[in-house]
């Protein structure tokens, strides 16, 4: 286990650092939706946040899965909730986990007043898995994780 | 760098108990800190880092921003009216500056 | 350094003069086979040319026009860099060129039953091929108001000529301070980058003659070409007078009031001392009503050959095509007309053609010296065309780099229109 988690490690520092140096992205990497995928993407969440999430499908990430540049991405979030003082999303936070710098944005709501949708745009340096993690006001973490293919590095 | 020109497209009036869409856009480059100018020199990072929406004085949507938000920030979100009101956008740029637009909403 | 166009070269006219050379034995009384085409503009001079270098057949042009006024670097007219005697190209070698001959008269009907044209003056031209090389059209359906009569309060400029020139009146006409308004088109349409090289150039010019002034682009898309490159030249260029408003934030035009030069929007209202509006586009009118477009109102062809999926006999190169890929431009509508014209020789000779290769190169400037450029090459792919290779400027190109790109895009347009005119 520890092995696997070195190698990953390695791989991603090395994709940092080619994303810094504005080199190409990586080469034909699909990330095809299988178990095995989701629990990459919960270990990377936990790496890049300390968060134990659980993948759930009230948690809608909605974007493109080609798009022609990754300058400005279009982004829609949408979580499946009432807002009700009982059962709330507190704060959703997005992640890049091939940009150069990690952290998107954090969306907070608030019960009775915001509805749990947001849309923006964003920049990705190369095709990858964008991931959101929502907090919801009982505590638990729910993660979603959308793969975006970009033509062009939106972060030079 | 000129000052930045925020807009805001929010519906004139609204029933209460409505779900209203607001959308923002904000003139910005979102500088990353991660460019060089033409002589090679790092540009600095210089981001608007946060968006917050006041309704009545009370916060009621906010949002913090990084690097990977695009340039000319765009975000749209929905808010469920309830009395008629103020509505304040402020945008917070790193090093302290801030810009700010508010609304007369009208609720029947 | 060398332009990035694929000029007719010995090998293609080797190519096609091959298939002449196999082409069944005509009695002498007989005279070669008949093409048609409809359209003077690149891909119309280029089929001339190709099919007439060839000797592959007699070619005839029907082109109501007597003169050529490039679309292509028409911004750089509006920004005063440019005369618009230089964007202007007489058709009188085109027309002599052994094996060609020109018709200045507009083509009112295609009938492929009879293969036939008939044109405005009154006669009627028979054909083996045709070619449709009309472009495209302007959709007067989509924004309220935006009527022929409203075209010149507020023009599109999108077809060079009058409208061109009636645009750089308002211009320099508008006093300082003033605000310019773009309404820019969805896609498909013809020449993606030029609104943004347009707003590029106009700022250009107001830097220098009106630097109070602004403007605003209402889009009707969420992105565009070469966003980043426009967009970091537009901060380090003209910062604070350019404004971009995506189709997400505004909804879109939805009408225009031109005797006040004002829009409106689903929930906002813009006032503008100049407006640009370039609508929505589809296929020229006589391909539609030919039967030759569908219901994209863009017209299907075969990649190969680019004969109409829909009408046999009659090819379809520009603008009005569905062209997968390939943008609309006046370079590529060289490239497919060159293909076209090899795909026709063929198709004389009883043969099959090889597949094209299909290129375009795009040259866009942001200033009078910085301009960049994207070279594509494009292939039929399971029934479209497919980019297959992009090369396109960056970011971080040196202030050097771009310089010799806006040289170079001099050097093509010399090299383009001689080749096209003569």
């Amino acid at each position: 286990m520890a092995e696997t988690t070195v190698a990953q490690e390695v791989t991603r520092r090395t994709i940092l650092a080619a994303a810094i140096a504005g080199g190409a992205g990586l080469a034909g990497v699909a990330v095809a939706a299988t178990p095995e995928a989701d629990a990459d993407a919960v270990k990377e969440a936990r790496r890049m946040t300390g968060k134990v999430v659980t993948l759930s499908p009230r948690l809608h990430l909605l974007m493109p899965s080609h798009f022609p540049n990754g300058y400005i991405v279009p982004f829609t979030l949408r979580i499946d909730s009432k807002m009700t003082d009982t059962d709330h999303v507190r704060q959703v936070q997005v992640l890049a986990p091939r940009n150069p710098i990690n952290p998107v944005a954090t969306f907070y709501f608030v019960p009775g007043r915001s509805e749990p949708v947001v849309s923006t745009r964003i920049r990705l340096a190369e095709q990858q898995d964008v991931l959101a993690i929502a907090e919801m006001n009982d505590g638990a973490l729910l993660m979603a994780r959308t793969f975006v293919e970009v033509e062009t590095n939106g972060c030079k | 760098m000129a000052t930045p020109t925020p807009r805001v497209q929010v519906p004139r009036s609204a029933t209460r108990g409505e779900v209203i869409e607001i959308k923002t856009l904000i003139e910005h480059p979102m500088e990353t800190g991660l460019r060089l100018d033409s002589n090679g020199e790092v540009i600095p990072r210089k981001i608007i880092n946060e968006f917050i929406c006041r309704y009545n004085g009370e916060v009621v949507f906010r949002t913090d921003l990084h690097e990977a938000v695009a340039a000319n920030p765009f975000i749209s979100f929905s808010l469920r009216v309830t009395t008629s009101g103020r509505l304040d956008f402020i945008w917070n740029e790193d090093f302290g500056a801030v810009y700010a637009l508010n609304h007369t909403l009208l609720v029947d | 350094m060398r332009p990035l166009i694929k000029r007719w070269t010995r090998r293609e006219i080797g190519r096609l003069a091959a298939f002449t050379l196999l082409a069944p034995h005509v009695a002498r009384s007989q005279s070669r086979p008949k093409v048609l085409v409809v359209g003077g503009g690149s891909g119309g001079a280029t089929l001339a040319n190709c099919l007439s270098d060839g000797a592959v057949s007699d070619v005839t042009i029907i082109e109501p026009k007597r003169a050529y006024t490039t679309c292509f670097f028409s911004n750089l007219y509006l920004a005063g860099l440019r005369t618009f005697a230089e964007l202007t190209h007489s058709y009188d070698a085109l027309a002599r060129r052994p094996g060609v001959t020109m018709i200045h008269d507009v083509a009112t009907m295609i009938d492929p039953a009879t293969r036939t044209v008939r044109l405005g003056g009154g006669a009627t031209l028979s054909y083996d091929r045709l070619v449709v090389a009309a472009g495209s059209a302007i959709r007067e359906d989509t924004i309220e108001g935006y009527d022929a009569a409203a075209m010149h309060l507020m023009p599109h400029a999108w077809k060079a000529g009058e409208q061109t020139l009636t645009l750089r009146r308002q211009l320099e006409s508008m006093a300082d301070g003033g605000l310019f308004v773009m309404v820019a088109p969805p896609d498909p349409f013809p020449c993606p980058p030029a609104p943004y090289e347009r707003v590029s150039l106009i700022a250009a010019y107001f830097k220098q003659h009106k630097p109070r002034s602004k403007i605003i682009v209402i889009d009707a898309k969420n992105t565009f070409v070469g966003q980043d490159l426009f967009e970091d030249a537009w901060n380090r260029y003209y910062p604070g007078m350019i404004e971009w408003l995506p189709a997400q934030f505004t909804g879109g035009v939805k009408a225009v009031e031109p005797g006040t030069l004002t829009l409106r929007t689903e929930e906002d209202r813009f006032k503008a001392a100049v407006v640009n509006v370039i609508p929505a586009h589809r296929a020229g009118d006589l391909a539609r009503q030919t039967g030759l477009a569908d219901a994209s109102s863009w017209c299907p062809v075969d990649p190969l050959t680019f004969e109409s999926r829909l009408q046999p006999a009659i090819h379809v190169v520009g603008d009005a095509i569905i062209g997968g890929d390939m943008p609309k431009t006046a370079f590529g509508a060289s490239s497919q007309a060159k293909a076209c014209a090899v795909a026709i020789a063929a198709a004389f000779a009883g043969k099959e053609a090889a597949t094209p290769r299909l290129t375009n190169t795009c040259y866009v400037h942001l200033t009078a010296d910085d301009a960049w450029r994207n070279a594509s090459q494009f292939e039929p792919v399971a029934g479209r065309i497919k980019a297959v290779h992009v090369n396109i400027s960056r970011i971080s190109d040196s202030a050097e780099t771009r310089r010799g790109v806006a040289r170079e895009a001099v050097d093509w347009y010399e090299t383009f229109t001689k080749e096209l005119f003569g």
